[in-house]
């Protein structure tokens, strides 16, 4: 046998060398970097979020401890591992997406070269924003790590959001003004001008809330966010659904009233679907929509789930008479005539109301289309929604234009309460704040407005005291809201990594 | 034979045929060999005469024709026999008589790429004959070596028929793939699930470095060599084994009645401060429940195995053929839902091309074996647990047929039905392996061999799940159906060069060969729901009729090993022996930066008795032998020196649209290299008083740069590379004792063996020293880590809290505080378990972990007794370990409403009735005296085995002795016929674990079967 004997290469991968060559090359790179976005169950900081804030508790089974760390904030195993996981494999992806993007012949199509990079830009973004909101202390990644030097320092929370604004702001720079109706339906769900304008808008809340910042290290100030802000407004061609319960399929009046899946509302919308047909290493479903299920049984017209984030009857509560968001964001299972129909089994920390948005449902349920229940819920999610942008704006012009502040309220009221009658006149922040929680709710914001209202504020929202001390809620005010690092990872980093104060 | 083939000429006496070949006239002498026992006619019985190269082999009937002068010595010998040496006398007619030997001293033994006489072999080798293995009656051959092997340690994973064994040589010595390398007739193997042990003529298995470097990178965990039963000259002979045994489990779980059950829910309900469950009157009405193990137990399953062989030859060619059947039902599950059955078909044959100087033949197998099985894997897919941990309160089935359903939790399932619904799959095999040789003496002392040989597999699985429903959350709608096929060759070609040469008293053997080594396989299946006809037997892909859930998948895979060898045998005398090794491997598996490794190996011994002044008449032989040498493990995936970019799993859909992405799947290495074992060994062998064989060894094995996935933290945002790191050693000691006598008409034999081996984790390649589980949710699905590899410790050892006992009152409780006196667990209850606060921080938490058992034996050995009087036979083999523990992880604390065993009315219930098991609660305790792993967990996992009692008569013997038989021999046999352990649960013999390196974690095991077994063996 001669030399040749002994070389191989792979028949069912392409070497390094061989790849990041072509257009084709470059969206493949490109796609890898969206497809984290679906990593999902535990790793769904919607979910931990809302678990951790005061309008859902743990749930789940009476012996499930996944779900209740969150609401307690009892340091579990490794508990947060997921999310940690996810968004570093996103930002690696987005690294090695930009570090080889040079190397790809685009034979002169330099439109579409700035829009990929443009877009792997705003993925960076997105993964780093969630990921510096949960744990506050992280390393700033802006390629991929050299082998064997793996124990990056944290930095400070500022370079972090630095560098998020200014991928933000280079995305919305060099991603084409399309209107929603100009968007073709095969790129729904792929970032947009308005994406990341939007999420500019909500980065600079959180960062100058939480950090009480005036402005984004100079990178991005309350001028360029009102500015960014009112451009969505009025340029982007997303609008409010006309009724509110036809937002969510759950909700919906029917399934042909149902504004579908990338409606006119959707900002940014994460892309699910059931087409892993039962293969969880797909991780192309809405694992969260397993979790806040029904816990074991089937309520037609909900299907099943673990019964994960049990809601507070105190938020089913929040809404005034004739509020439609009430109904179309929780089910009460008295409230929806299922008293006796439904059985608690081991359902733990039992309030009465499950999560309505995104719950799964019998119709086309994913068990029906082949795939399974656990893996394979289809619900696309609305990470931003035109509802949200507006009331942002409010916010933003609260100072400076009172006026236009209160018209963007009106239009999120006037669609609950289907009528004019109960418009409110804005006169503090603390309004739009607990708009936004009738608004937004259960959608993985609350946790988020609490904290940049201070710690103060989310302590006296999220503690619970109760005759069961099942649902005796504490807020760790020494963590300041931030989760615990992955004690796993913190070993692995040689000393490097420090564990979040509080969680020590 | 292609071992005899390419030993020194000397050796090859067996291949003379009969005819002088030396001119000088001589007179021809006449004979018969008789073997002295019984007085039948041996076959292939070496006769030279001595310091000339004149030589005969006995024919069938045991006569020879030799010529000879009077004066000259006549050397007699045949294997597994007593050498004689007698003086040509007169030219008379003599008839010799062979005692059969207790040392097998003169015997061949197998050594890599020859074989050597056992007197001079300088390596730590062990040598079994088919009679040691078919005394198991195990349907595989690593189970038959059970017990037989000190340092060899054969651990069942589950009981189930078919199911793979754990086998690794002088203790785990990596992180990978500890099991050693099979070579079957010269041809390399790394499974052997084909083979029948009733083929098998013997079997060596090579433990030190200096005996197995010359298989390099392949033999890191020791070399197994297993010789199948060749042809000789002579008469045809066939011969006939038959048996049939009836099988049932050795033990049974004693789980709560449903009345007992009711009782200790409704403590654990007040215990976590809720409502009873059951009531008094519906207590009464629990009665005895469903007994689920006994619904599931197949009683007296049927083990069979008939083998026909036949074998025989002239001067020309030889051959050896059999046709076998193997067939074992399991003991749980449902009819027809776990079996095994072999069928094979095996030819060996020699012929001689050109006088015996060329030669060629070969080996050859067929098996077809199909295999039917229940789940005995992690906790989702363990039919066991399920029947174990089911609470006993809902029946097997309704009234009208349908599977009971639990009415105490939505997500408890009738284990019954699961087996009934998701245990459904079936593979087959059909497999030819075996190789062709060519065998050429160039001049004298100088011999070429080559070997070509193929292990072709197709590998045939199909599985399907009807539609049902289990439970709210356990369904299935859509009926299944999936099929897959693998094909996979190996080829490997040797060619060997020997130059074999006596001068004087020198004796030198030279040998230089190379090797080369390709695997490809292939492998495509799919999936389609919806059947038109929704059974098992219909399960096939295109009777699904819904073409959206079509899937297909196929792949291919290869590798290959490129080598070149050499070795130098030299002996003075035979008293002084050295050996020396090199070989030099290539492999696809490294990159260009590391492909070649180099493994060098050095062996002397000294047989002492051979020296004038160490002749006693106690001591008649002693050999002092040691050895150095290393070995090479490349049994990684593939391509993980690469930088590879993939596209599995990372699609995205837009609009319900799919893109495929790409990205890069792990960081690459391409300075990757070989793992090293290296070894040390040093013994003796001896024979005393004539009778009694010693063997004895000391190592020292230390594996190095093992190939490990480098812990690397997630924040790198891509699959961690493989890694060289790592270091492990085992040491130990072996001891073998044998005794075999004949007292007049009675032969006794009594052996024993017991190895010592200490396992202790050198160096992991991060700064914390640790490497964790690939996976923690083990034992359920929220469990912290329970092992780890650690610096200094041994590997997979159990980690955990350490328990002090169970608080019996609030005092107590109260009392245990820090030295600042805080409260250490202050949310406890009496009832509950006591963590050892080992750090002494005044909270219980992960830091609190430390060694709280070793699933390692540190002893592991084996007794054989046997005796034979006229016509009757006894053997009993027994096997045990010591120094192990076994995590009892059968019941799953993370649902509350599991069956206990009865074990638990041994709890806490009040002050002073436990100290030792805290009170039963519903697992939502604050104080998670289960939730958190603890030394509660972990028992003792010692145990000694009655393996085997055999028991035959010989009908020739007596009743048949005018009939023209060889043998008609009938036996019993009881097989794993008890077991004297502490161990509660249904076997101590557990190999479970998910690591390659870890074991003994008891997740509910398939329990090995109790068997009786009556046979018969037939020669003519």
């Amino acid at each position: 046998c001669g030399k040749k004997f002994l070389e191989t290469l792979p028949v069912d991968t392409v070497t390094e060398d061989d790849f990041y060559k072509t257009p084709a090359d470059a969206y493949q790179a490109l796609v890898s970097a969206y497809s984290v976005l679906n990593w999902d169950g535990y790793g769904n900081i919607a979910l931990t979020s809302e678990i951790a804030s005061d309008d859902c508790f743990g749930g789940g089974g009476n012996s499930d401890n996944g779900w209740n760390q969150w609401d307690k904030s009892i340091k579990m195993n490794d508990l947060n591992s997921a999310a940690w996981t996810k968004y570093f494999t996103g930002i690696y992806r987005a690294n090695v997406f930009l570090q080889n993007i040079d190397k790809v012949k685009f034979n002169g199509d330099d439109a579409t070269k700035k829009r990929y990079t443009a877009e792997a830009h705003f993925l960076r973004a997105y993964y780093y924003f969630d990921l510096v909101r949960m744990f506050g202390n992280v390393p700033l990644l802006t390629k991929p790590l050299e082998p064997g030097n793996y124990n990056i320092p944290q930095t400070s929370a500022d370079s972090v959001y630095s560098l998020i604004a200014s991928d933000l702001k280079q995305a919305a720079a060099d991603l084409a003004p399309t209107p929603y109706a100009g968007i073709p339906k095969g790129e729904s769900g792929r970032a947009s001008k308005w994406a990341a304008e939007a999420l500019l808008g909500r980065v600079f809340l959180y960062y100058t809330g939480y950090y009480n910042k005036p402005d984004i290290a100079g990178v991005f100030t309350q001028t360029d966010a009102i500015a960014a802000i009112e451009d969505v407004i009025n340029n982007s061609g997303y609008s409010l659904v006309p009724k509110y319960n036809n937002l969510f399929r759950a909700s919906a009046e029917s399934t042909t009233a149902y504004a579908g899946q990338n409606n006119q509302e959707g900002v940014f919308t994460i892309q699910y679907t059931y087409l892993g047909m039962g293969d969880q290493n797909q991780n192309n479903g809405n694992r969260v929509q397993v979790m806040i299920g029904i816990r074991g049984q089937v309520l037609a017209p909900y299907y099943k789930g673990w019964g994960a984030a049990t809601v507070n009857e105190a938020l089913y509560h929040s809404f005034a008479p004739g509020d439609s968001r009430q109904s179309a964001s929780v089910i009460s299972v008295d409230g929806e005539g299922f008293t006796s129909a439904y059985a608690k089994g081991d359902q733990a920390m039992y309030t009465g109301y499950f999560c309505k948005k995104y719950t799964p449902l019998k119709d086309k349920n994913a068990d029906d289309l082949g795939g399974s229940f656990q893996w394979d819920n289809f619900d696309n999610y609305m990470v931003i929604r035109f509802a949200d942008v507006l009331l942002m704006g409010a916010e933003l012009n609260l100072a400076a234009n009172a006026g236009k502040a209160q018209q963007y309220l009106d239009k999120v009221r006037d669609r609950a309460f289907h009528d004019q009658a109960h418009r409110i006149t804005l006169s503090s922040k603390v309004q739009i704040m607990d708009e936004r929680r009738l608004e937004l709710s259960l959608e993985g914001q609350r946790y988020w407005d609490l904290l940049r209202q201070g710690t103060a504020v989310a302590k006296q929202s999220i503690d619970n005291t109760s005759a069961n001390p099942q649902f005796n809620v504490s807020f760790r005010t020494a963590t300041n809201g931030l989760f615990s690092i992955p004690e796993t990872q913190i070993n692995l980093s040689n000393g490097t990594l420090k564990q979040n104060k509080g969680w020590e | 034979c292609s071992l005899a083939a390419a030993a020194p000429p000397a050796l090859h006496a067996a291949a003379y045929n009969g005819k002088a070949y030396t001119l000088p006239v001589k007179q021809t002498l006449t004979g018969r060999v008789l073997d002295a026992k019984n007085g039948s006619p041996l076959p292939g019985v070496n006769i030279l005469i001595k310091g000339t190269t004149r030589g005969a082999v006995s024919g069938a009937d045991g006569s020879f024709a030799i010529q000879a002068d009077p004066g000259e010595i006549i050397v007699v010998s045949l294997v597994g026999y007593n050498k004689q040496e007698l003086q040509v006398k007169g030219l008379t007619q003599m008839t010799i008589r062979l005692t059969v030997s207790s040392t097998g001293l003169d015997e061949l033994v197998v050594v890599g790429y020859g074989a050597q006489k056992k007197k001079v072999v300088t390596g730590a080798t062990v040598h079994l004959s088919n009679d040691d293995l078919v005394k198991n009656h195990s349907v595989s051959v690593e189970q038959s070596l059970q017990g037989q092997v000190p340092g060899v340690q054969v651990t069942s994973n589950s009981g189930q028929p078919g199911d793979a064994m754990k086998f690794t040589i002088r203790g785990i010595g990596t992180n990978g793939d500890s099991r050693p390398l099979y070579i079957v007739d010269g041809f390399p193997a790394e499974d052997i699930s084909f083979l029948n042990p009733s083929d098998i003529a013997s079997v060596d298995v090579l433990k030190d470095a200096a005996s197995t470097a010359i298989y390099g990178t392949r033999a890191a965990n020791g070399l197994v060599m297993i010789t199948t039963k060749k042809g000789r000259a002579g008469k045809m002979s066939v011969s006939l084994d038959a048996s049939y045994g009836l099988q049932n489990p050795a033990r049974k779980l004693d789980l709560l009645n449903a009345q007992q059950y009711g009782n200790i829910m409704n403590e654990a309900y007040i215990n976590s401060g809720g409502v009873p469950p059951y009531s008094k009157d519906s207590l009464a009405k629990l009665g005895a429940g469903t007994d689920w193990q006994k619904a599931a137990t197949l009683s007296n399953a049927p083990i069979q195995h008939y083998s026909l062989g036949l074998s025989g030859g002239n001067e020309h060619s030889v051959f050896s053929s059999s046709l076998s059947y193997q067939g074992q039902q399991g003991i749980m599950g449902l009819p027809g839902r776990s079996n095994f059955e072999r069928t094979s078909f095996r030819i060996n044959s020699e012929h001689k091309l050109y006088k015996d100087l060329i030669k060629t033949g070969e080996n050859l197998t067929y098996a077809h074996t199909r295999q039917r099985g229940i789940g005995t894997g992690n906790i989702y897919n363990n039919s066991i647990r399920g029947l174990l941990n089911a609470s006993p309160v809902f029946p097997v089935h309704n009234a009208d047929g349908s599977y009971g359903k639990s009415q105490t939790a939505t997500d408890e399932i009738n284990p019954i039905g699961a087996i009934d619904y998701t245990q459904n799959n079936k593979t087959i095999t059909d497999r030819l392996i075996g190789n062709i040789f060519l065998d050429a003496t160039i001049i004298n002392g100088l011999t070429f061999r080559s070997e070509y040989g193929i292990d072709l597999s197709y590998n045939y699985n199909n599985a399907f799940i009807p539609v049902y429903v289990l439970g709210a959350n356990n369904s299935n709608l859509h009926s299944s159906a999936s099929q897959g096929m693998y094909r996979n060759l190996t080829w490997n070609w040797d060619n060997t060069l020997t130059y074999q040469r006596t001068f004087g008293k020198h004796n030198i053997n030279l040998m230089v060969g190379t090797a080369a080594k390709k695997y490809e396989g292939y492998n495509v299946g799919g999936s389609m729901t919806d059947l038109i006809i929704a059974d098992f037997d219909h399960a096939v892909i295109s009777n699904g009729r819904n073409d959206s859930t079509r899937k297909v998948y196929g792949t291919r895979s290869t590798n290959a090993l490129q080598s070149y060898f050499s070795r130098v045998l030299y002996s003075f005398n035979e008293k002084y022996l050295l050996t020396a090794s090199l070989r030099r491997d290539g492999s696809t598996r490294f990159g260009a930066n590391n492909r070649y490794g180099y493994f060098p190996s050095f062996s002397a011994g000294w047989i002492a008795t051979n020296e004038s002044f160490l002749h006693t008449n106690w001591l008649n032989f002693l050999k002092i032998r040691g050895g150095w040498g290393q070995n090479g493990n490349d049994r990684i995936g593939d391509f993980r020196y690469l930088a590879t970019v993939n596209s599995t799993y990372r699609y995205y859909y837009f609009n319900g649209e799919k893109s495929i992405g790409a990205s890069p799947d792990k960081i690459p290495n391409p300075d990757l290299k070989w793992e090293t074992s290296e070894q040390v060994d040093l013994g003796f062998d001896a024979t005393l008083l004539k009778d009694v064989t010693v063997t004895f060894d000391w190592y020292r094995k230390t594996t190095r740069d093992w190939l490990v996935t480098a812990p690397i933290p997630d924040l790198v945002g891509t699959g961690a590379p493989t890694i060289n790191g790592g270091n492990i050693e085992n040491k130990g000691i072996e001891l073998g004792i044998n005794y075999t006598h004949q007292f007049g008409e009675v032969t006794i034999g009594v052996g024993g063996n017991i190895a010592f081996n200490k396992n202790t984790v050198i160096s992991i390649p991060n700064q914390e020293g640790v490497l964790h589980p690939s996976y923690n949710g083990v034992l359920s699905s929220n469990m912290d880590e329970y092992y780890r590899a650690q610096n200094g410790m041994p590997i997979g050892y159990f980690y955990g809290l350490k328990t002090a006992g169970i608080f019996q009152n609030q005092q107590e409780i109260d009392a245990y505080t820090t030295k600042g006196g805080k409260k250490i667990q202050p949310d406890a209850v009496p009832g509950d378990v006591r963590f050892v606060d080992l750090n002494g921080d005044g909270v219980i938490d992960g830091s609190d972990k430390t060694e709280v058992g070793d699933p390692n034996p540190k002893q592991t050995y084996g007794f054989s007794l046997s005796a034979a009087w006229r016509g009757f036979d006894l053997s009993v083999l027994l096997n045990g370990v010591g120094g192990n523990d076994i995590v009892d992880g059968t019941r799953a604390y993370d649902r509350s409403y599991n069956n206990y065993t009865t074990a638990i009315f041994g709890r806490w219930h009040g002050e002073g009735t436990s100290n030792t098991m805290p009170r039963v609660t519903l697992g939502d305790e604050p104080n998670n005296n289960y939730r958190r792993f603890s030394d509660l967990y972990v028992h003792n996992g010692a145990f000694l085995r009655i393996k085997s009692i055999n028991l035959g008569y010989d009908l020739k013997k007596t009743l048949l002795k005018r009939w023209p038989l060889e043998q008609f021999r009938l036996y019993v046999s009881g097989l794993n016929v008890f077991t004297f352990t502490h161990y509660r649960g249904l076997d101590p013999e557990v190999g479970y674990g998910i690591d390659s390196w870890s074991s003994g974690t008891d997740l509910g095991y398939y329990p090995q079967p109790r068997t009786i077994l009556f046979g018969l063996n037939v020669k003519f």
